[in-house]
């Protein structure tokens, strides 16, 4: 009898806190703690959680000897010692908070999470030092670290104590910042004040799940502070994600995939100074570098085609291309452009960052996708990723294809210019091999953003311009009709910019253009990429910017600038 | 190390390790396709790997033995763990005819049944389940909340007494009790209930829905001036502003009309209930997964 009242006893049922439905708990375990009727994410326990992400009994807590302290000797209406016996009895653990050594798919890792369950996952001393020794161990070892938050925010009853917290844990994320060790951060429902302000968001990726809510001050406190009234997806992950803030929203059940992914890309990006990419496939037509061998093909001819609506895109590249990406989205300033994309993508068995601009197919994508013009914010993602690439040592390969930036008030407002220009200085010194592909518009200096590359390449179709022939028509040739004649005039094609050294080399397309047969245009710029990659990583970094300093630095100059013969001569 | 694969899956079963215990029932079954013991030993580790052959190894078995309880037991749970709940809810329904004393079963029985929408059945079997096993406080939960939704509020408020009594630092069942004593205009009653609220939730920053929940109260006893002292006593730790919505109202209630409330009685009595709701939201995902 016992037995079965002991059976009995134990809860196996849940009831979701969002809809009502009963569920079976093997019913929702299978579904990772996810209501099958509504999509409600359970607050996971630490064994849970852990059980979801790592291989199965790879953790080991390293966290045994770290118990909260009441370093204030702090009473409110109970001493603080007793609301610990509290939380110690309902959460069943001892501090709130683990770290501890695991693998994820074979990849070693060291994990850090902290329990929702103990005082509302509060930041203690004790919450701080798991997080922090877990930062540590991470950097001895130069293993992933991955922190899993879920907080209030601070523990009042331990004071100025849990305030400095926050820097006790910032500044060990730095550390593995300034050494290049990745740290995910896995946001949970919910993260908020210390937490959040501290080193929850401070990861190289900012991972949450759908529904997850997420902000400094709580909603109420803004409510009040404002006097308004907020939307109803305010702080929640899918809002968060808009603003920029998140790099990756993720449903539980594609959580450990993507993850598992990331750090599988990191792994082997470590090895990216062995060249050691495939050869690309019989059918890749090579790059050419001498203008003669390509179509002498009439420039407004190659504007149309360039601007053709069915050309592929970025993503439609990276469909193709890479074995393996992950977008990581957001500027984690003001929102997530879409006008641009990127994100860590393996191409030939190498782990690089591809950015690009991406325009739609339909009018809805293409309204979605601003028509590939971006706002400073979508700069300023791509400069983040390629800050990213640039901590982890990886290639980054950026895609152009835009009209141009986006000339609007809100993008003057928020420093179009500055954003731009950024892009352009930073890109020009990282210290990673970088190849700009132009595979479509190359639209002034809403292109150059992402073109001041060790290699700079377009596709035989593709324009590169300081202007639109539209618009140089109208201003110098006072006649918007002659825009022909102005893109001619312009000399904005392969072979020109191959002469004038703009360009490297011009990647085939397919009989017709690269809209008729995406596979083939993808393959082309695939073995293009990884064949220039292949070159610079070979080249140590001392030498990659000198070279990229010099090959910029040639524009303009009477010894090495060449010119080139008036249209009719050639 | 024994040679017998029944011995090896019992041992795999009883030791967690369910990998082996299907692997060893597996094999037993390939020379004996109807041994029962395997095939409960195969469905129930498949249940717990999530096997997709687990339900049809232990319906293989119920039909084998249709008169064992614990046959019907072990496939209602392999049908639950796949969300199938009228199915589940059958055959814990023959579970309990053959054993009708069997707690586990009435549980998983008037759970099942309450999953299914079928809340008569839910409410029979959990509440024998309870009179089996006092202790089982998941069924007791269920039972307030079954009988509440069926206007049996008596009911209702007794299970959630027991609960609450049977741990004071269970929230949930006291928030249950207090609001119970609301619903049975129990004024008095809900603002003693309420006051024990505040001593189950150990929460400091949630002492407020408890206020809230007290204030309600008495409005419901039109105790204006009490209610206004709690109000004052809301307003200093409330962040989300519901306090300073009512209280206008209370304040004309106790000293008379000052300028334009932002409330009547009755959108005050909402927005108390709001805040309630969303404590009772609060405490449901504390509980967790």
């Amino acid at each position: 009898m016992a037995a079965v009242a002991e059976a009995a006893a134990e809860a196996q049922w849940a009831r979701c806190p969002n809809c009502e439905a009963f569920i079976y708990h093997k019913h929702l375990k299978r579904n990772l703690g996810v209501c099958p009727e509504c999509n409600y994410h359970f607050r996971l326990r630490i064994p849970e959680r852990l059980e979801q992400l790592l291989d199965p009994g790879s953790f080991e807590d390293l966290s045994e000897d770290i118990a909260p302290i009441d370093f204030l000797s702090f009473a409110d209406t109970k001493p603080y010692p007793q609301r610990i016996a509290a939380a110690q009895k309902k959460s069943r653990h001892p501090s709130g908070a683990v770290y501890g050594t695991g693998t994820a798919d074979g990849h070693p890792v060291v994990v850090a999470m902290i329990d929702f369950g103990f005082i509302g996952g509060s930041m203690s001393g004790a919450v701080g030092e798991s997080i922090t020794r877990g930062a540590e161990l991470a950097l001895e070892r130069r293993v992933p670290f991955i922190a899993i938050s879920a907080s209030g925010g601070a523990r009042m009853q331990e004071g100025a104590v849990s305030l400095m917290q926050m820097v006790k844990t910032s500044q060990a994320v730095a550390r593995l910042r300034e050494a290049g060790v990745l740290y995910i951060s896995l946001l949970t429902d919910p993260t908020f004040g210390g937490v959040s302000a501290s080193f929850a968001t401070l990861g190289d990726l900012l991972v949450a799940e759908p529904g997850t809510r997420i902000g400094f001050a709580g909603r109420s406190v803004i409510e009040q502070t404002i006097r308004q009234t907020l939307p109803d997806d305010f702080q929640t992950a899918a809002f968060l994600m808009e603003k920029g803030q998140l790099d990756v929203v993720e449903p539980r059940e594609n959580l450990r995939q993507t993850i598992r992914k990331v750090l599988k890309m990191h792994a082997g990006g470590a090895a990216a100074a062995e060249p050691r990419f495939e050869a690309s496939g019989p059918e890749a037509q090579a790059p050419v570098t001498d203008p003669d061998a390509l179509e002498a093909r009439p420039a407004w001819d190659v504007v149309q085609l360039a601007r053709d609506i069915q050309r592929p895109h970025t993503l439609d590249y990276i469909e193709r291309m890479c074995d393996d990406f992950v977008e990581f989205k957001g500027d984690r300033l003001y929102r997530d452009d879409a006008a641009i994309v990127g994100g860590l993508a393996s191409i030939g068995g190498r782990t690089v960052m591809v950015v690009g601009h991406q325009k739609g197919h339909t009018t809805q994508t293409m309204v979605h996708r601003n028509f590939g013009m971006p706002h400073p914010e979508g700069y300023r993602k791509a400069l983040r990723l390629m800050r990213y690439a640039a901590r982890f040592g990886m290639p980054i390969v950026a895609l152009v294809d835009t009209p141009g930036a986006f000339p609007g008030l809100e993008a003057e407002e928020r420093g179009q210019s500055i954003a731009i220009a950024e892009s352009i200085l930073e890109m020009s010194r990282l210290p990673v091999p970088s190849v700009t592909v132009v595979t479509g518009e190359g639209g002034s200096g809403g292109a150059l953003a992402l073109a001041a590359a060790d290699r700079v390449l377009m596709l035989e179709n593709s324009y590169y311009s300081v202007i639109s022939p539209e618009g140089c028509s109208t201003i110098l040739f006072k006649d918007a009709s002659k825009a022909p004649q102005a893109a001619a005039a312009l000399r904005l094609t392969a072979p020109d910019l191959i002469r004038l050294k703009v360009m490297d080399a011009a990647v085939r397309e397919p009989e017709g253009g690269a809209q008729t047969d995406h596979d083939a245009a993808a393959a082309n710029l695939k073995r293009a990429v990884v064949e220039t990659l292949d070159e610079l990583v070979a080249l140590p970094v001392d030498e990659l910017l000198s070279q990229r300093y010099a090959r910029f630095r040639m524009f303009g100059t009477a010894e090495s600038q060449p010119t080139l013969d008036p249209i009719g001569d050639q | 190390m024994t040679d017998d694969p029944r011995d090896e899956a019992r041992k795999g079963f009883e030791t967690g390790d369910f990998e082996r215990a299907r692997r060893m029932s597996m094999t037993g079954l390939e020379f004996n396709a109807d041994d029962l013991e395997l095939l409960r030993l195969a469905g129930k580790s498949g249940v717990e790997l999530a096997s997709d052959d687990a339900v049809s190894l232990l319906t293989r078995a119920a039909d084998l033995d249709p008169g064992d309880a614990r046959g019907w037991h072990d496939l209602g749970q392999a049908l639950a763990a796949e969300g199938r709940m009228q199915e589940a809810t059958d055959a814990f329904r023959k579970a309990v005819e053959l054993r009708p004393d069997d707690a586990a079963a009435q549980v998983d029985l008037g759970q099942s049944a309450r999953a299914a929408g079928r809340d008569e059945e839910a409410a029979a079997a959990l509440a024998r389940a309870v009179e089996l096993d006092p202790g089982d406080r998941a069924s007791l939960r269920s039972l307030v909340d079954l009988h509440r939704r069926a206007g049996r509020l008596d009911e209702a408020r007794t299970a959630a007494q027991t609960l609450a009594d049977g741990d004071p630092d269970d929230a949930l069942a006291a928030l249950d009790v207090a609001e119970l004593d609301l619903e049975l205009d129990r004024a008095d009653d809900a603002l003693a209930a309420f006051s024990r609220l505040r001593e189950s939730d150990d929460e400091p920053e949630r002492d407020v829905y408890a206020l809230h929940g007290m204030m309600q109260a008495e409005l419901r006893r039109e105790g204006w001036a009490r209610a206004l002292e709690l109000a004052q006593e809301a307003l200093r730790i409330d962040p989300s502003g519901r306090t300073e919505a009512v209280l206008g109202f209370f304040a004309g209630q106790a000293v008379g009309p000052r300028g334009n409330p932002v409330a009547g009685r009755a959108e005050a009595d909402a927005v108390l209930q709001e805040s309630l709701t969303e404590y009772r939201r609060i405490l449901g995902e504390e509980l967790g997964f």
